[in-house]
Order: C-alpha cells, then structure tokens, then sequence
C-alpha cells in the first residue's frame, strides 16, 4: 500500500479509538450500555476517518458503524457475536492505527468484514423487534376512532408505554426532566430556523446533537419509548447531516411532531415527579411518527391512505380534540404528522386550503399543540423554581471578585492610617463591612457548591446493574450524600467512581455460593460515603468482598518490572500497584479491566482533581479505597509560614502536624542530613529555608517549627521559622513563566494585597 | 506623565510585519528603550513583589495586579545592566502577549522611568546595529534617533516568551495544583 502521510487528524482519531476502549468494556450481552456511546463515537471517529485516513480504516469504521446500525435496527442490544466481533474490530483497528503511524503495511482486512454483517447476528435478529419489557402494550390510537382512522395502516401498531421508576429514579428522571424540556426548546428553536434557512448545517448539527443527549438520558433511565422516538427522529436528521435528505417542510414537521411527542411524554414526567398520577403508565402515540420518519428516510411516499383517511376522520376529531383531556390531546399529537406532512407547515397557519371545513379541522391539532406546549413550559417553569441555570465563568468571576473584595476590605481595615483613627462609628461600619464581606464570600462559594448525591445515586443504578450482569447480589449503601462539593470536582468525580465501583462489585464481591462457603452473608454489601475529613472531602468505596492479594499482586509487579526483585515494599505499596498503568493480574482482574480500562486512569482523574487515593485490603475481608478531595478547585485551607522575610503557603490537606521541636528530637546522619523522630516514626528533615537559599531566623531546629507534610507515603518535616497563621487562599495560576517549576503549585493574594506562594507538597517530598 | 494606567491596548495586530506604529519609551539607567504600545496593557507604580526562589535573577517575583498574579521582570538584570535601587519614578509595564497556543498573559517589566508614547514610521527606525552578537541582538527590532537621543527599540514579545518558558531542573512530573484549577490567569 502507498504509504499515507499522518494528518492531523491522526491523534483525534487514536483518542476517538481509546474511547472505544473504555466503552467497549462496559458492554455486556444482551444489554443495552454502551450502545449510544459506543455509537456517538463511531459516528465522531467516521468524521475523522473521512479525510486522508487509508481505505483499509476507513472501510473498518464503516463496517462497524453498519454493525452498530444494525443492532439498532434489530436487538437494540449487543450480542455476545456482536461484542466478540467488536472487540476483534477493536484489536484490529490498533494495529492498523499502529501501522499506519509507522507507515507500515496494514493488517489484513478480515475477510468476513466485507459482507458488513455481523456474523451470526443477522439470523438473530427479529423481523419485529420485540417491545422491551417494561414496555406495556396498551390500547392505542385511542380506541375507535383510531380504527376508522387508518384500517389498513394501523391494525399492528401498538404503542409503548413508560413507566418511571419513581423511587429509584427521582433524581435522574428531575434531572432529565429539567434537561429535556431545554433540549426541546432548542429543537423548537432550531427547526424555526430551519424553517427560514434549510442549509444551516449548524443548526442541522445542534439539532441533532440534541436529540442524541435526549436518546441518550432517555436510554440510561429505560424509557425506551423515548428512546426509540428520539432515536429515529436523530437518524433523520443524520441523513439530513449527510446531505442524503433535503429538509423540506414535511420533515420539518415530522420533527416538530416528533419533539411535540416527547415534549407529551416530558410533561408527563414532570407530573408525576410531582406526585399527579404517579406510577402510571404514560402512553403517548409515536408509532405512526416512527413509521413515518422510517418512510421517509427510506425514501418511501408517506403512506398515501393514511394521509386521506386522516383527513376525512379529522372532522369527527375536531371535537374530541377540542372537549377531551390529554388523552385526545396525545392523539391529536399523533394524527399532526399526518395531516402536517400533506399539508401545511404548522407555524404558516394561515396558509389558505381550498375547503374551510377541512383547513379547521386539520389545523385544529396543528394549532393545539403550540399552545399544549406553552403551557408545559409553564409548568414547568414553576416547577423547576428556585432554581437558575447560568454559565460557570459568571459564577467564577463573581467569586474571584468577591475574594478581590474580600482583600480589599481587610486592607482597608489593617490600613495603617485607619488604625489611627480613634472613632467609634468608623470601627463600628468596618466591622459591619467585615461581616458582610464574609457573609458574602461564604455565600458567594457556596454557589458552587453541589451535594454529591446525584453523583452518588447514579451508582445506585450502576451496582443493580452490574449486579445483575455478573450474578451477584449485591446491595450499596449510602451515607453522607448531602456532603456539598465543588461542581467541577463532582462532575469529575463521575467516572472514576463508576470505574471503581464496577471494580467492587465485578472484581470484589463474590459469588453468592461462594460467600456462603466462607461464612459471609450471600448479599454483598458495598458501601460509598462522603464525608468531612482533613480540611476536605473523603469519599469512601468500601467492599466485603475477596479483598487484593498483595503477594499475588508483587508477584505482577516484579513480572512486569514495575518492582525490583527482592524489593521491600509496604502493604499500601504493593496496593498502589494497581495504579500502575496497564496493570493486571488475571487473579484479581476480570477480563473487564483486561480490555484495557485501567486503574491508572483513576488515579489520574482523581490526581487532577487534586486528590489522592488511598486503599485499604484484608484480604477474605474486603477492600476499601478511600479517595480525599479538596472541597473546592479554586480555594484551599493554606498555613502560612514565615521563612526569613519570606511568607508560603502550604496547603493544610498535606499537613499531619506541626510543632517547635525539643532539644534531642533532631538527630543528624553524616552531619548532613537531619532526621526527626514524630512519634517513633523517623521523618527527614527539609530545612526550607536553606533549599530556597533564604536567610533564616531561626539558627537552630529547636528555634523552628516543624511542620510534617505528606504526600503518598512519603513524609517530610518541613523547618520554617514561623507559623504565621491559617489562612483560606484562592488558588491563582503564576503563569506560563512559572509553569515549568513544580516547587510553588501556584499563587495566592494574601490579606495585604501581596502574593504568597503556594508550595507543591509533592515535590517538596521528593527533595 | 502620570504613573497611573496610560494605555490599554489589545496586541491584536501583528507590529512585525511593520514596524511603523506608535512605541512607548523608557529608560534604563542612561538608555533609552521604545516597545510597541499595542502590547502595553497598563503601567503602574512599582509595588512590593513576591520573590519566588530558585528563579533566574531576572525574573524578580511575582505581583498582584487585581487579582491576578503576573510574573515580573527585571529588565536591568535581563540585559545584564548594571543594578541600582529603583527611585519612585520606577515603573511595572504590564505587557499582554499571545503565546504560542494563543492564550493571553500578562507580565510585567520593571523600569527606572517612563518617558512617553512616539509615533515612529518605517523610515525613521534603523536596523539593529550590528554588535558581532554580544547584546542580545534577538531582541532588539532596530534603533531610532528620530526623537531625541538614540533609543532601542525591542521586540517585547521575544524578550517575555523567552521567559515564559523557563525552564528548570526541579523532578518532572509533579502535579501542579495551578493546572488544575480552572481560573487561570489568561482567563482575566
């Protein structure tokens, strides 16, 4: 093959294949997890195979783009030949990445590929697909007139129905309710654009984008109606993406009564996370519109007798349209896409038919659904009050300035002059001034602060889940959700905490026989807390499972030469092996974190988070990581000491203790090197002063403070001059001139308006 | 001229491609400097600055300029001038430069005066004279005598990028809390 020069493109394209990597682990025969984002992203990585890729990735992506194609078309789920297929699509296309990086020749292409079906799949696949379980078939079309309406179109559509899991779910259906109605609004909004401008590809993409999201929530809650709806809905709108379709304004319709549909169903949402008719089914017509939007997308006519038989029943309709409840309201949702797609776009109402009666009738739902979704907006407003959606740069601004504020109110009270000034009034407004600055920092952090609940209750779903998938019973509890966080680190929190409990359940807990045998409790028990600890937050993965066996996982270590043979190492040591990337041992490793999702990735998350991560194991009892967070990104708990002339920063989360050592603490080792014994534990010493070349104060340690940083398991004490105090310090970048020094982790403006610098606890262990 | 905010102004043209343009002058012990104005983004007088150890001497330390921490150079030490104590006529200039991945920093520059802003066109800017290397020639974008006396015009963006990728032997790898956290200087 000619060798193909690497485009930019390259590295997207290998992060794009990475992400697959993380997705294809989670993805389980006969589930559904992972189908959208393992689709999302073959759709993201065939836009970056499309320019100067070779033909050979090229062709594979498209194959396993159809593969995925027909899964949606068919199961809905991956079977297991799917996910084998996948995985050896996965393998194949690493090597030809890797080939094409070193311009070498590529990899065969499998043979079997080029019919693009998967093996053994499409037998499997049903003609129908079957409705999911939850779904509940339910008399639709509303009952009569629906057969009048369409005798020969509509006698097998059965509609689902969703149930919310109100218990379980609260959270997340609150969360996809508020999320939904905005994406729906904006689908609204785009089409109108559509409307004016067709060609508008960014509003083609944003629409588009919008519905996966929805799909997306939709899925990951079960509401496969919604699912299905806005699954089809998002496939027109990829072929219109792709140039295959025009938009014009029967799809234009078909949209709007597709997101009408959802927006139904939304609305329906809201109601019952509000306790009206809660737990009850919620049916909404959409059978027509899939088969609609299948129509068009296969290029079909829109079924012409349905058309007519729509509009010759619509005059019985009218009125139930007008005098019923929502149940009619929903069928006319239904029948819209019908009439809209012969008729008229339904924003130009008064576009003029030739028969008046016929032109009311068929706008009548036309003109309902507006208004249906006006007043849901409505209701929704007042149900979501209190609370604000705005951008995170104004939050941040607002309390970057509140400490400016915050600053420039204690310079103004330590202010020499002021000090002077001998009047009552004046101490009296200051303090006043004093206490509302700190009022208003206190609230003004608090605005970003988050309770970890809904990250924590996702993980609920996740146990049930994985549970159920590997056989186990397993239970998790939690404790401490009101526990507020920053919510960038909350955001962030996400996926390490799904990796690691999926790690508890799948690779810690046993078998329920096997518990048994031991003499444990069948349900294993999995136990995630947030709590206050160290000036920051520790989240806690506790497991009653196996536990890690640290001699097997040396015995790894050594294997791979991550460890010298014959090398001490502690107990947490050998535990943080498991960090190490690539590590695996099949013992404690499921093929799961075999396919290349990695513990690695955790710490790194975490790390960036800046936190750390601890784990405890028993092994036959159960492991238990503890990740410690800072309670926000932006502001920490600093101490600050005094250094000769020279004030630092160190964060209090690494600081265990301090005190001004006795005489016969310190001892020295070559007269070099200082040591000091805290509490039997031998630390050594860093004079800071000396490492910065500082004149210091202090001639001797005992004239000092000691302060015992850690960092890992490293430890050092720290000699400085002073304790000057503890301070709350806003975290501030010192720029690109400081940016490739690791000693000062960054800068801080302190009460008199000069900068102190924050020192890197991990780096000052290393030294 | 008052030591309060003179010129803010966005780099948003490239002043290479011609050096004709408007430059603010200082001085430097004897010396006379000129840097384009459309990097200056405001002056202000010399405050009580941060040393950060274990930094070439030129680079003094860091300040607060309302909120943010910028990073401070000492011109002086930078071209290896003779030091004297600075008077209060000294000066930060705070400078805006676009980096290499188009973010925006500020730094500062100490300087003994500030003299005032010239217009300058092609003509009146001579090459940097040949010194057979020895002053950091790099730097220098050419000379003028249009304005009295001979003043150097420097190319600023050279001088502070130069620095804003120092580079140290302190272990690699550490995690940088600054990095991390979202409200980066360039985001004023």
């Amino acid at each position: 093959m000619p060798p193909s020069i690497i485009p930019p493109t390259f590295s997207q394209i290998v992060e794009f294949h990475a992400q697959l990597a993380m997705e294809l682990a989670f993805v389980t025969p006969d589930q559904d997890t992972g189908l959208l984002p393992i689709n999302s992203i073959l759709m993201d990585l065939e836009d970056s195979v499309q320019q100067e890729a070779p033909t050979e990735i090229t062709s594979a992506v498209a194959v396993a783009k159809n593969w995925m194609d027909q899964i949606f078309d068919g199961p809905g789920k991956f079977s297991a030949e799917a996910i084998t297929n996948l995985t050896a699509w996965h393998e194949w296309m690493s090597q030809a990445l890797a080939a094409w990086e070193r311009e070498e020749a590529m990899p065969l292409f499998p043979a079997a590929w080029i019919t693009r079906d998967i093996p053994a799949l499409a037998s499997s696949i049903p003609v129908e697909s079957p409705a999911p379980a939850a779904a509940v078939s339910s008399p639709v079309a509303a009952s009569v007139e629906g057969e009048e309406v369409g005798d020969t179109a509509i006698e097998e559509i059965e509609e689902k129905a969703i149930v919310l899991n109100l218990k379980d779910d609260a959270d997340l259906l609150h969360e996809f309710h508020g999320e939904s109605v905005e994406l729906l609004q904006n689908i609204e909004q785009g089409l109108l654009v559509l409307e004016e401008n067709p060609s508008d590809s960014n509003t083609i993409n944003s629409i588009f984008r919008a519905f996966h999201t929805f799909k997306g929530g939709a899925g990951f809650l079960h509401l496969h109606a919604l699912q299905d709806l806005a699954h089809d809905l998002e496939s027109l709108l990829d072929a219109v993406r792709q140039s295959k379709l025009q938009i014009n304004s029967p799809i234009i319709n078909i949209i709007l009564a597709g997101s009408d549909a959802l927006k139904h169903y939304t609305h329906e949402i809201g109601h019952q996370i509000n306790g009206v008719n809660a737990g009850e089914p919620i049916v909404v017509p959409t059978a027509r519109i899939i088969r609609n939007v299948k129509a068009i997308l296969n290029g079909e006519p829109l079924p012409e007798e349905t058309v007519s038989s729509a509009a010759n029943s619509v005059e019985a309709e009218v009125e139930v349209v007008v005098h019923q409840n929502t149940e009619c309201v929903s069928e006319s949702v239904e029948s819209a896409p019908v009439a809209g797609s012969t008729l008229a776009v339904p924003s130009s109402g008064e576009k003029t038919e030739p028969s008046p009666e016929k032109t009311l009738a068929k706008q009548v739902p036309l003109v309902t659904r507006p208004v249906e979704g006006k007043g849901k907006q409505v209701a929704v407003t007042e149900s979501a009050s209190g609370f604000v959606k705005l951008e995170t740069w104004k939050l941040d601004a607002l309390v970057d300035l509140v400490g400016e504020l915050v600053i420039a109110q204690s310079m103004v009270v330590q202010d020499p002059d002021v000090q002077t000034l001998e009047s009552r009034t004046l101490a009296r407004s200051l303090r006043q001034l004093s206490r509302t600055t700190s009022e208003l920092q206190r609230n003004a952090m608090s605005l970003r602060m988050v309770p970890v609940r809904a990250a924590f209750q996702k993980m609920t779903r996740l146990v049930r889940d994985v549970g159920v998938q590997t056989g186990k019973q397993v239970q998790l509890i939690l404790e401490g959700e009101d526990t507020e966080l920053d919510r960038n680190i909350v955001e962030k929190l996400g996926d390490p905490l799904v990796h690691m409990i999926r790690n508890a359940v799948d690779h810690g807990i046993e078998m329920p026989e096997e518990r048994e045998s031991k003499g444990k409790a069948r349900l294993g028990t999995v136990r995630l807390s947030a709590s206050h600890q160290r000036g920051g937050i520790l989240i806690r993965i506790q497991d009653d499972g196996k536990g890690l066996n640290a001699e097997k996982l040396l015995a790894q270590g050594i294997k791979r030469g991550i460890v010298k043979e014959g090398a001490e190492l502690s107990e947490s040591e050998i535990f943080s092996l498991i960090f190490e990337p690539g590590f695996s041992t099949a013992e404690i490793v499921s093929d799961l974190s075999g396919r290349g999702v990695g513990m690695d990735v955790v710490k790194r998350n975490i790390e960036s988070l800046r936190g750390k991560v601890e784990i405890q194991s028993v092994i036959g009892q159960g492991s238990t990581f503890n990740i410690l967070l800072p309670l926000t990104l932006a502001i920490i708990d600093g101490m600050l000491v005094g250094v000769g002339g020279e004030r630092f920063i160190i964060p209090t989360i690494s600081v265990r203790e301090s005190f001004r050592p006795k005489p016969g603490m310190v001892s020295t080792i070559h007269e070099k090197g200082a040591i000091v014994s805290v509490r039997g534990k031998q630390t050594p010493v860093l004079p800071l002063g000396k490492h910065l070349g500082i004149p210091t104060k202090a001639t001797t340690p005992e004239e000092g403070i000691m302060i015992v940083v850690e960092s890992g398991d490293a430890s050092r004490a720290i000699l400085v001059d002073e304790l000057i105090g503890k301070q709350e310090v806003v975290i501030k970048s010192l720029g690109e001139t400081f940016k490739h020094q690791s000693l000062f982790a960054g800068g801080a403006v302190l009460g008199d308006g000069s900068v102190g610098l924050i020192l890197s606890v991990d780096t000052l262990v290393k030294l | 001229m008052s030591t309060t905010s003179l010129a803010v102004a966005t780099p948003n043209q490239n002043h290479q491609a011609s050096k004709t343009g408007r430059y603010l002058t200082f001085s430097l012990g004897n010396e006379s400097y000129g840097i384009p104005v459309l990097n200056v983004r405001e002056i202000i007088r010399l405050c009580p600055i941060t040393p950060v150890p274990k930094m070439p001497t030129h680079i003094k330390g860091v300040i607060n300029l309302r909120g943010t921490v910028i990073a401070v150079l000492d011109l002086r030490a930078k071209f290896q001038l003779s030091q004297a104590d600075y008077n209060d006529r000294a000066c930060i200039i705070v400078v805006q430069l676009i980096g290499a991945n188009g973010v925006k920093t500020n730094m500062g520059a100490i300087v003994d005066a500030v003299e005032e802003v010239v217009n300058l066109n092609e003509a009146a800017i001579e090459p940097a004279p040949d010194f057979g290397g020895s002053p950091n020639s790099e730097y220098i974008l050419g000379v003028t005598t249009s304005v009295g006396g001979v003043k150097t015009l420097l190319d600023i963006e050279k001088i502070f990028l130069d620095d804003a990728s120092i580079t140290r032997s302190l272990p690699e790898g550490a995690p940088k809390l600054a990095d991390a956290q979202p409200n980066s200087v360039t985001t004023h």
